[in-house]
């Protein structure tokens, strides 16, 4: 299918891998990520017409990606629970990655987690972040700041200077006074 | 130092995969999703709508449909692999627990995921078959053990279809819809897990009216959730006689593909997208003949 120029295979192949990283690392399990994907890319192609036109078709499959992965952990976590069954411990991280980041991001609530990895993981614009989770671009930029801020704390580092958000009279200025400085 | 962000950029590339389908494997699973739904022989009228348009869903009255409910496919087996995200618990605080996200959940669910954790549950309302629809401290957010979790419950009866199931559906992005009804909102949408109910969508029959009236024109038509969300809901009530919506263009062009919902009585629903606005609501009998046409007010 080629309407508007995207053709769905090509579009597919190119962006299914950073999905699927996005969303390990936001805390599916592979087998979860996997089935995410091919959902939301089933879907965006079975209404490729409207998907292909969208400003960014990739967006609208994340969304579709998290929403599967939420639906599936919340039916886990109450089947485990009726069941009477220990959690499962969790996954021990691959090897080749950052354990201590993937520990410290694993530890951010779920909000901050969510954006922080579709940021800079999944690459997505701020405005692209808060339309996937269907939260204002303030609520997004706050939960980055915070996100930022306790990953920073958590390993001891520094945040590379992001910019101020715009000044906004409605609301009191926030200045990072307290963003941690590298030992 | 290399920074956080650079960390994390790096982070995602280093992530093992699973191997994924290929392209072929992806497209045949979505025809496979398109054809069980003209399979089902339904008419369905999608719709994209702004935020200011209405739009309408149609099914053929009678069949017993329900497509992409918000639940989980009970045959799907459970993962066997954990999850590797926080599990309840907040590293090195013994007594402080994650509140888990319970919104869209009915009560007894919510309180079963809530006081598994040692966590209390207050409900401001309504029975334990009802419906999470708000929650207070937020999903993610510290507690300490034995502290409240409050949760808002919509106090909604729901309808159900000729089959007696619940009418409910699941919007393109994935979010869950169900339609509910109660004294105080009448027949309304409410759309799950964020959103706040018939309060937040507004109702879409007046306590007291009768779903089953012909309706016309605007007040037949509507949609949920007027953002610029990437779906969103709408919904219609047909007149008398006529089984079928189709939504026209002025030019003649007619949207009918699309997604179809479990239908009662006389209400039907499907999930819409943000952009075409059809001008015209042309509702058919069985035998496609028209019935009558209302303007898509905006």
């Amino acid at each position: 299918m080629k309407p508007g120029g995207i053709d769905f295979s090509t579009w597919y192949a190119d962006e299914r891998e950073t999905v699927v990283r996005s969303l390990l690392v936001i805390g599916g399990d592979p087998e979860g990520a996997r089935d995410a994907v091919a959902e939301a890319f089933g879907r965006a192609y079975e209404r490729w017409g409207r998907v292909a036109k969208m400003a960014s078709p990739t967006g609208w499959v994340y969304r579709v990606a998290l929403n599967e992965i939420r639906r599936r952990e919340r039916r886990r976590r109450i089947e485990s629970r009726l069941l009477r069954r220990r959690p499962a411990p969790p996954a021990v991280p691959p090897p080749e990655v950052d354990p201590d980041l993937w520990a410290a991001v694993a530890a951010l609530p779920p909000r901050e987690r969510e954006v922080v990895v579709l940021r800079y993981v999944a690459d997505l614009r701020e405005r692209e972040v808060a339309a996937v989770l269907g939260i204002s671009e303030g609520a997004a930029s706050a939960a980055l700041v915070s996100a930022r801020r306790r990953l920073a704390n958590a390993l001891g580092t520094v945040t590379a200077d992001p910019p101020p958000p715009p000044p906004d009279p409605a609301t009191t200025a926030t200045t990072d006074t307290e963003e941690a400085s590298a030992p | 130092m290399t920074s956080i962000e650079d960390r994390l950029r790096h982070l995602g590339a280093t992530v093992a995969t699973p191997p994924l389908p290929g392209p072929a494997n992806v497209m045949r699973r979505g025809r496979q999703r398109r054809h069980r739904r003209r399979a089902l022989g339904l008419a369905a009228a999608a719709v994209v709508a702004t935020g200011s348009g209405a739009a309408v869903y149609s099914l053929r009255q009678g069949d017993p449909v329900s497509v992409r409910t918000a639940e989980p496919d009970p045959t799907q087996p459970e993962p066997e692999a954990p999850a590797t995200g926080p599990r309840g618990t907040v590293e090195g605080e013994p007594n402080l627990r994650v509140v888990p996200d319970v919104v869209g959940l009915t009560v007894a669910d919510a309180r079963t995921a809530i006081e598994s954790l040692g966590l209390a549950v207050s409900a401001r309302s309504g029975s334990d078959a009802g419906e999470v629809v708000g929650q207070d401290p937020a999903a993610g957010e510290a507690l300490h053990v034995g502290r409240s979790v409050t949760l808002d419950v919509a106090d909604l009866d729901r309808p159900r279809n000729a089959d007696g199931a619940v009418i409910r559906g699941q919007l393109l992005d994935g979010r869950g819809w169900t339609v509910g009804s109660s004294a105080a909102h009448g027949l309304c949408v409410t759309l799950g897990p964020s959103d706040l109910g018939c309060d937040d969508i507004g109702p879409v029959i007046p306590p007291g009216a009768d779903p089953a009236t012909p309706r016309k024109g605007a007040d037949a038509t509507g949609y949920a959730h007027p953002t610029t969300e990437a779906s969103a809901l709408a919904y219609a009530f047909l007149p008398a006689g006529a089984e079928t919506v189709e939504l026209v263009h002025d030019d003649g062009r007619t949207v009918t593909d699309g997604l179809v919902v479990e239908p009662t009585e006389r209400f039907w629903a499907m999930p819409i997208e943000p952009g075409d606005n059809p001008e015209t609501a042309v509702y058919r009998d069985a035998a496609g003949g028209e019935v009558a046409r209302f303007p898509i007010d905006g």
